[in-house]
């Protein structure tokens, strides 16, 4: 076992049995932010040159199903610290030194702000007006469902300028947020959610990391493709501790379950799934093309929402019981469907991809 | 008839070799990438991709991303802009102008 696989173990160890807490309480308790920033995992995706751990796609993968295995809110959190570090490393030279060390720290944690009331599958649609103004840019809109919304100190916001989509970097303190946590929602419920309102905001025009026009093709759409990849191992993840509790459940009290075909027909159908979801995730690791991270985590999220349910089934009514973690990932194990690409966005761009090789020579 | 459904049948065949269509080396890695993606052989150097079957905001993302590795470049905010992806002749440019501007 290497080094990252035993300082998962150990986390597992010490906080799996508090997750179904943390998701009855509706937050992630700041002992566990740091717990997770003092392993130095928040700068999983910056450089070592700006105090980040930056690690390599395989190794930051097993961390992300490593964390997923314990609770999908914490490894949204390393989801969305990453994705917008990822972005700033490769995108935000100028904000290299502002950012990247406090965010490897934990200091400061990030979300991404794209999605609205008028804006989800199509971002394009978003009407959050960034706008020139003396002194900088003025980001005037509302913005929904933002994973660590409620304690983000930085924004990457998805705004749009007449001259198309940009995307802006939009400090906390910068006056004129609100911010209304979400609670109670299907799942993710410590993920610190929260709708996030920008009036007026006035930030240095340097903020803006795209140009207008390529702020959704290439700066957001690079980090929703980041974090599609994180996601994509955080269901593996899942799926994986829902097969282990529903192989220990079956073989337990003298292997009563196990003997039943049926339930082994489950537990060889997650087998498979899981073993299927965590090769494409290794494929899309070696291959980095937006259309194989989507696969993996199409592929990833259905297999997380059909592992789960057939875990609460093996378990019984003891998979249902408040505070287990079956239920839990259950419940959370349905939105990964829908974030980062919902799998119908992510069958349309998968099916273009295939589509493409198929075209050109029809049509000349 | 029966000539257009050879042609269509040898298709790939009959179109001449990228080597010939390009007018640099980087240019030709970018087609070999483009005529492996689309399984097109006929693609010319300054055909408009995104007017090609099927390509979306993703196949741009994929573009930037093979363009950044393959040569080994950072693509500035202002440069991520679609028009230097647009064709296979656009993206050569802008590589050509980033290794200037680097030195290289
Ligand atoms: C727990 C949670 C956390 C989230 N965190 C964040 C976050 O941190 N930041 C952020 O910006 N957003 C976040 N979101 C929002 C999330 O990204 C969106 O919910 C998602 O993109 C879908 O958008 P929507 O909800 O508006 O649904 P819609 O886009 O309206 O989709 C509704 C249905 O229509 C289908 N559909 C839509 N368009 C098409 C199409 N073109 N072709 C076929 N079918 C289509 C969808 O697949 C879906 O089934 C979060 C959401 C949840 C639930």
């Amino acid at each position: 076992m290497n080094a990252l696989a035993q300082d998962l173990r150990r986390f597992a160890e010490d906080h799996a049995a508090a997750a179904g807490e943390w998701d009855r309480a509706g937050a992630l308790p700041d002992e566990v932010v740091r717990a997770v920033a003092a392993r130095g995992w928040l700068g999983a995706a910056v450089p070592d040159t700006h105090g980040g751990r930056r690690l390599d796609p395989v190794s930051f993968g097993e961390l992300c199903a490593g964390l997923g295995g314990v609770c999908s809110s914490l490894r949204g959190l390393l989801t969305v610290q990453s994705m917008v570090a990822d972005v700033i490393a490769r995108r935000g030279e100028d904000h290299h030194r502002a950012w990247l060390p406090d965010l490897a720290a934990g200091r400061v944690i990030a979300a991404l702000a794209a999605t609205e009331d008028g804006a989800g599958s199509d971002l394009a649609a978003v009407g959050t007006r960034v706008e020139p103004v003396p002194g900088g840019l003025r980001i005037s809109g509302r913005k929904r469902w933002v994973t660590f919304g409620e304690t983000a100190g930085l924004y990457l916001v998805l705004g749009v300028t007449p001259r198309g989509p940009t995307a802006v970097l939009v400090p906390r303190d910068a006056g004129g947020i609100t911010v209304e946590p979400v609670r109670g929602q299907l799942g993710l419920r410590a993920a610190m959610i929260a709708h996030v309102t920008f009036d007026g905001v006035v930030v240095p025009a340097a903020h803006r990391l795209g140009a207008a026009g390529a702020g959704l093709t290439h700066v957001v759409a690079a980090a929703l493709d980041h974090g599609r990849y994180s996601v994509a191992w955080g269901c593996v993840g899942m799926a994986r501790a829902c097969l282990d509790l529903s192989a220990r459940h079956a073989v337990a009290r003298s292997g009563r379950l196990a003997q039943h075909q049926l339930v082994r027909r489950l537990v060889t159908d997650m087998v498979a799934g899981v073993t299927t979801a965590r090769l494409l995730c290794e494929h899309a690791a070696g291959h980095p093309r937006p259309d194989r991270t989507m696969l993996a985590k199409y592929v990833a999220a259905r297999t997380a929402a059909q592992v789960t349910r057939d875990a609460v089934q093996v378990l019984g009514a003891a998979g249902c019981a408040p505070g287990h973690p079956a239920e839990r990932f259950f419940r959370d194990a349905k939105l990964m469907q829908l974030i980062e690409g919902t799998d119908e966005i992510c069958q349309t761009h998968v099916c273009d991809a295939e589509f493409r090789r198929h075209a050109t020579r029809g049509a000349a | 008839m029966a000539t257009a459904i050879l042609d269509e049948y040898l298709g790939a065949a009959l179109q001449s070799p990228p080597e010939g269509r390009v007018s640099n080396d980087v240019e030709l890695e970018i087609m070999r990438y483009l005529e492996s993606e689309f399984e097109d052989s006929g693609i010319d150097r300054c055909a408009d991709i995104f007017a090609l079957g099927y390509v979306n905001s993703l196949f741009a993302l994929e573009l930037v991303t093979f363009v950044e590795r393959r040569f080994d470049i950072t693509i500035g905010t202002d440069d991520l802009d679609l028009d230097n992806f647009r064709s296979v002749e656009a993206m050569a440019r802008l590589v050509g102008t980033i290794r200037a501007a680097a030195g290289r």
